[in-house]
């Protein structure tokens, strides 16, 4: 319909001052959400179907075509050799610190041999878990823009607050191909003590209790005049509401194997079912006091009734894992239980009792059960985002560094430079030396983690100073500067002292990628990008249809008074063939609509013009 | 060690605008054109929160100061300023974060003085330390080196004695702590009576020398605590044979 209202709608929408809106993303595990803030509140954007939750699932059956979400999903247990799920566990590390849990994955891990970087083999090709994070994201995007009506290049990703630095560069890396602008990575737990203390307008102590679905995460902040203060943080990447699934699949599997013969992870197809029959028994069994699962082996079926007790005995030690970090995330902030005015739960398996239990006995409080456990993260990055594009200066996030930084030294030793919960961003100078005469270059290996040894600890990078002027050993005085930025990311920086001028650096991420090959990613993706510019020209054609179809919805009621019956059956036809359309995948199907529904309501624009003037008259 | 004396700071211009900077919170950001102002050289901790030089500190005074300056200051709210105003908002939070972390920890206060001052040399991490021995006490390091012998010919009467020791050790760090109050408040004391900062390149030597004992106190318990260590380890050999 030719009339003016898609510059009110295209200005609803944007609100970052870099033009567009900043969305937040919640990255899950599990699942992923993205919302934003409409007129001060946090909204969780919703699929066409009315589902907010985005399953962290991308499945290659077409490998041109990878699918993402509900439709990846549903092909888990169909096609489990070309599925890949909870990529999260993956994401910045390298093969060998995963050896403990690989069993646990159906799908192949192998790894590479130029970085030690985990990979996913999937048929004849490999990915790595940024990749399959930035399809998750490319669809999280998409997503938002329909929703939204108009194209997102703005977000802010969480992450556990326990995540190192190379996770939260995988995490940045992934935005950046998905077609992200990453304004700031968030820590999740954090994200949530916004979105909980946005209009309640607590004061106090809290502790926010965060076990999503791989990582459980604690928090400890500090709540005044719109001031958000971590005092303390702390975690586990590796414990999470899979390791409650795990729990049932590893009873099974046995039980199974001891009753029937079988053996369920010799077989992919199996492996997945059973998990996905463990996780259902888990969902079943927060609201029901038993949950049978049943399992489809070939002719075979194995079937057992699952009471709460039983799962409980079964959870209950890995669930005391949370304890420690808890206790030390207390010790660190300085404070005693009785300190706390409230415990926060976040995240999914949250909603089970033994969980909510868990955390009434390490607090000694009964936990707060108010926010939404698996949108509250969303809606806290939606806030953050819209602190970032300057439309909410009452809040502030004052954020920590959850390990600490330090380098290599004599004996294979770690010496500290920051020390964990300093607040950021921050920074920490060292002044290097060389030990030989004329020797031009010093390495300086970068480590974070609370242990001695070198080797207990997380290697980040290595960095060569290189270029040195020769000079007897122990004259050169380079100053090495270690700035933590606001998304708790390293960046290293070298002065020569003496000179004053900059030192050259080079950088060797220990897992990840290194800036040019992060660079070479992107130009692939514009040069193989045929399913991206599709997906853009689909977004672009959505994106024209809409103002159409919401003026023609809003002139209705007028519209009845104005043109014949027939008229309006007309309108409604080709309204409904373009509500239609929009639902599909063809571009030329959504075009083709928007216009004979613009070119059937051209009288119709004309009369409401008329109309307009009469009553103005 | 840069340091400049708080007469150049006062009379500071915002490195954009040129329009003066007064107060605390101009320090840190033009209230007139919004910059984030460049890390001057000899700023000190004590300058960016507004807050007298001295060992005793008012807690919420401090919070108030940092949350204040926080909220105008962070790099959230230059997340689309440009350029140079992003970077200067990061160096000068991460300024004021150490501020904010150092005044609130008496220990680290103590450190950062003494580092200030110049009387405690600024330590590469890489380089060993140098080990200050003539704190240590005399009469301790005998008993210590006694009680050593001891364990090892007559472990029955040596628990006798680490008991003894220990009583001693702990008798002899809290005394060390009551000095360190006591030369604390002295400092705090003097330090008002100069009308500039006195912690710049000619600290008075009044103040200088409370410094160098405080120093030398300091070093002494670092030694109470590696003995500490050292007994520790030694209770554990006991219980285990």
């Amino acid at each position: 319909m030719p009339i003016q209202v898609e510059s009110s709608i295209k200005s609803e929408a944007h609100s970052g001052s870099r033009g567009g809106p900043i969305v937040g993303i919640d990255l899950g595990t599990t699942n992923s959400l993205v919302a934003w803030v409409e007129g001060g509140r946090p909204q969780v954007l919703k699929s066409e179907g009315g589902q907010s939750l985005i399953p962290s699932v991308v499945s290659f059956v077409d490998p041109n075509q990878p699918r993402v979400g509900e439709m990846a999903k549903r092909n888990q247990t169909g096609d489990a050799s070309h599925t890949v799920f909870s990529v999260k566990r993956l994401l910045g590390r390298g093969f060998k610190d995963l050896q403990p849990i690989l069993g646990s994955f159906p799908y192949s891990l192998i790894e590479d041999p130029a970085s030690g970087v985990v990979k996913i083999q999937m048929g004849d090709r490999s990915y790595s878990a940024i990749e399959i994070s930035a399809y998750i994201l490319k669809e999280v995007k998409r997503r938002a823009e329909v929703s939204l009506g108009c194209s997102v290049t703005q977000a802010v990703i969480t992450v556990p607050a326990y995540f190192n630095d190379s996770q939260r560069q995988a995490t940045r890396t992934a935005g950046r191909l998905a077609g992200l602008d990453v304004l700031r990575i968030v820590n999740e737990p954090t994200a949530a003590s916004l979105a909980y203390g946005l209009d309640k307008k607590r004061q106090g102590l809290i502790a926010v209790y965060d076990l999503g679905g791989g990582t459980f995460d604690v928090s400890i902040l500090k709540l005044q005049d719109g001031i958000f203060e971590v005092l303390a943080t702390n975690g586990d990447t590796q414990l999470g509401g899979d390791d409650l699934d795990q729990v049932i699949v590893l009873r099974s599997a046995e039980a199974i194997s001891r009753e029937l013969g079988v053996d369920v992870f010799a077989d992919v197809h199996f492996h997945t079912s059973l998990m996905s029959a463990a996780e259902g028994v888990k969902i079943a069994l927060s609201t029901q006091g038993e949950a049978v699962l049943e399992l489809k082996l070939g002719a075979q079926i194995y079937r057992k009734i699952w009471t709460r007790a039983e799962f409980e005995a079964l959870v209950r030690p890995v669930l005391e894992r949370t304890r420690e970090p808890c206790v030390r995330a207390l010790a660190d902030a300085g404070l005693q239980i009785s300190d706390l005015s409230d415990v926060v739960l976040v995240g999914g398996p949250t909603r089970l009792q033994i969980v909510q239990e868990m955390a009434q006995n390490i607090f000694g409080k009964k936990p707060n059960t108010s926010v939404h456990p698996d949108e509250v993260v969303a809606e806290g990055a939606a806030i953050q985002a819209d602190i970032l594009a300057g439309n909410n200066r009452e809040l502030l996030l004052l954020d920590v560094v959850p390990l600490s930084l330090g380098l290599e030294t004599y004996g294979g030793l770690m010496s500290t430079l920051i020390h964990r919960n300093t607040r950021i961003p921050t920074v920490a100078r060292e002044v290097f030396t060389t030990f030989v005469e004329n020797q031009t270059g010093v390495d300086i290996h970068v480590l974070q983690g609370e242990r001695e040894r070198v080797e207990e600890n997380r290697s980040l990078a290595r960095f060569k100073l290189r270029d040195i002027q020769p000079a007897p050993a122990g004259i050169p005085r380079v100053e090495v500067t270690f700035l933590i930025d606001a998304d708790g990311i390293l960046q290293v920086a070298a002065k020569d002292l003496k000179t004053g001028g900059e030192q050259s650096i080079e950088v060797r991420p220990s897992y990840g990628l290194t800036d040019s090959e992060v660079e070479k990613m992107l130009m692939s993706g514009l040069e193989n990008g045929e399913s991206d510019r599709a997906y853009k020209n689909l977004v672009e054609a959505r994106n024209k249809a809409e103002p159409v179809l919401r003026a023609v919805e809003k002139s209705w009621a007028r519209a009845q008074t104005l043109i014949s019956v027939d008229e309006l059956k007309g309108i409604q036809s080709k309204l409904d063939a373009l509500r239609y359309a929009i639902q599909g995948e063809s571009v030329e199907a959504i075009l083709e609509a928007t216009s004979e529904l613009n070119q059937s309501t051209v009288r119709l624009a004309e009369l409401l013009i008329q109309d307009s003037l009469n009553k103005m008259e | 060690m840069d340091v400049v004396t708080v007469s150049r700071l006062d009379s500071i211009q915002c490195s954009e605008c040129a329009s003066p900077l007064d107060g605390f919170l101009a320090s840190h950001f033009c209230p007139k054109c919004q910059t984030p102002q460049p890390l001057r050289e000899g700023e000190s901790y004590f300058y960016a929160l507004g807050v007298p030089i001295q060992f005793a500190q008012d807690q919420e005074i401090i919070q108030k100061r940092f949350y204040e300056i926080s909220r105008a200051l962070h790099p959230d709210r230059f997340a689309s300023a440009p350029a140079h105003h992003r970077v200067q908002s990061m160096s000068r939070m991460s300024f004021l974060n150490q501020a904010y972390q150092t005044l609130k920890s008496p220990s680290a206060l103590r450190d950062y003085i003494l580092k200030f001052s110049g009387v405690r040399p600024t330590l590469s991490h890489l380089e060993p330390t140098k080990k200050n021995s003539g704190s240590m006490p005399m009469e301790l390091a005998e008993a210590w080196f006694e009680l050593q012998e001891l364990v090892l010919e007559d472990p029955i009467s040596a628990q006798a004695k680490l008991i003894e020791f220990e009583a001693e050790l702990s008798r002899l760090k809290a005394q060390s702590e009551t000095h360190l109050k006591v030369l604390e408040s002295r400092f705090d004391e003097l330090s008002q009576s100069f009308p500039r900062d006195p912690l710049h390149q000619d600290c008075p030597p009044d103040l200088l020398t409370i410094l160098k004992q405080m120093d030398h106190e300091l070093n002494g318990q670092n030694y109470f605590r590696s003995i500490e260590k050292d007994v520790e380890r030694m209770k554990r050999n006991a219980n285990s044979s």
